[in-house]
């Protein structure tokens, strides 16, 4: 399901995060599996903690690196795919 | 709260050998280029010593904090980045699992320590995950043995061990398939003869303190988990008692402790009879990472004891261990399960232990294992 601007998502109850060292590790109490997250990855963490949908998290990012926005909404949108194949987020789309 | 500030007189020093020697340098916050330049260790075979000392987190923290002065290969940090986050997921997963417990302890109105790596991984490391350790180390009173292996067996555990013979169980997880977690109920602090009896449940719980990160969990004073940790290492012939982590564990304690709770550390191991094994793990701390020792803690650790009763010698002994625990158990179900284990476990476990599978071979098997079972527990060592 594609994400949209206005998407928000909602982090699994099944869900255990840490930081350390600026990088995130996820655990997945159904599965038991876990997932790194990079410094970007953990920024993005970071936002779904907060409630921030898409276009907030977009804004925010531009405004903390150095990169095209089209380069960013790519990554970004493929990395909370990924969280939401994986099952640790889910998207509520409020479009 | 700060040492005393005393110079502390130079501890025997035994020499280390590589890579041990580079780790310990790297963890007391030296600059240390890459061992291979000194005996030829591979990137493997470093990383392998890492693993064997538990010290996959710490020294990846002293390379990140190096502030680029520290240039190792990338293989070695990438091999310990993925040791640490593995420890920090097993850590979630394992403290989402004893607060579980804990708050069953609680509404059964149990009482439980966390003792060992798992109560100093959240009480005296940066992170839980820093200390890695393969198993949860929990203890309960000797009458709590049947309650505490019904509630969990009842609420999503199982129990995988003998439970008497070791003075602990283990349990797992019931859905677990693999090896992830595993906790051990110790009924004991420790399984050594020499050990088992110098401090009680009660003596522990009377000055323990809260752990860190889990509601209702409680844990050993500093000044017991530093004497636990010195007896611990030299309390089994199964495992090397040099390994880092452990004397990491009394770097750490020690180097929190104050004057006062050193002195008071000093008084209450000769009072147990155990200066001896905690000036060893001073030692061997200071040699590994320059733990500071001050002249009069070590003046009183070598204090000798007065010269032990006829009892207090038969109480360290096996036979003095059986008898005492043939006293604590609360019923002669549990004594009898006590002498089960000892002299004649299941036929599974005999014909697994000696690698048989004809059932033909079990009379002389549990021959062997009364024997050998007698000629270990009823004696004077």
């Amino acid at each position: 399901m594609p994400v949209t601007g206005k998407s928000g998502f909602r982090i699994s109850s099944q869900v255990l995060s840490q930081e350390v060292s600026g990088e995130t590790v996820l655990l997945d109490l159904r599965s038991e599996q876990y997932f790194g997250l990079d410094p970007v990855g953990t920024r993005v963490w970071q936002m779904l903690e907060k409630g921030l949908d898409l276009d907030e998290m977009y804004a925010n990012l531009l405004a903390e690196y150095e990169v095209s926005g089209d380069q960013l909404k790519h990554d970004v949108e493929a990395l909370l795919q990924e969280l939401i194949r994986a099952g640790l987020v889910s998207s509520q789309d409020s479009a | 709260m700060a040492l005393a500030a005393e110079k502390p007189a130079r501890l025997l020093n035994i020499p280390l050998p590589e890579p041990e020697s580079s780790i310990c340098a790297l963890l007391r916050g030296e600059t240390v280029g890459w061992p291979i330049s000194r005996g030829g260790v591979s990137a493997e075979a470093f990383v392998e010593r890492v693993r064997h000392h538990g010290v996959p987190a710490i020294v990846l923290d002293r390379l990140r904090t190096s502030g680029g002065s520290i240039q190792w290969p990338r293989e070695v940090e990438d091999a310990l980045d993925g040791d640490h986050k593995a420890s920090i997921a097993l850590d979630l997963l394992r403290s989402h699992h004893l607060q579980s417990i804990f708050r069953l302890f609680a509404q059964r109105g149990i009482r439980c320590m966390l003792i060992k790596g798992e109560a100093l991984a959240r009480s005296h490391y940066r992170t839980p995950g820093a200390r890695i350790r393969c198993d949860s180390d929990l203890l309960i009173r000797p009458e709590n043995i049947i309650d505490v292996q019904q509630l969990l067996s009842s609420n999503g555990y199982r129990i995988v061990s003998s439970t008497y013979k070791s003075h602990q169980f283990s349990v797992v997880p019931s859905d677990q398939t693999d090896v992830t977690l595993q906790f051990d109920m110790h009924w004991r602090t420790l399984n050594h003869p020499e050990f088992a009896r110098v401090m009680s449940f009660d003596e522990l719980w009377s000055d323990s303190v809260p752990v860190p990160g889990i509601d209702g969990a409680r844990m050993p004073s500093a000044i017991d988990a530093l004497q636990l940790a010195c007896m611990h290492r030299l309390g089994s012939t199964s495992h090397d008692p040099h390994r880092l982590i452990w004397l990491y564990d009394i770097h750490l304690l020690a180097t929190s402790m104050d004057a006062e709770e050193l002195a008071r550390l000093v008084e209450v191991s000769v009072s147990r009879g155990i200066q001896a094994e905690c000036l060893d793990g001073f030692s061997r701390a200071a040699t590994c990472f320059g733990t500071a020792v001050p002249d009069v803690v070590q003046s009183g650790l070598r204090r000798a004891s007065a010269p032990p009763s006829w009892t207090r010698r038969l109480a360290r002994t096996h036979l003095g261990l059986l008898l005492n625990d043939w006293k604590v158990l609360p019923d002669g179900r549990s004594r009898r399960r006590l002498l089960g284990e000892l002299f004649l476990p299941s036929a599974t476990f005999l014909l697994g232990r000696y690698g048989k599978r004809n059932r033909l071979w079990l009379p002389l098997l549990y021959l062997r294992q009364v024997l050998g079972g007698a000629a270990k527990r009823l004696t004077l060592r």
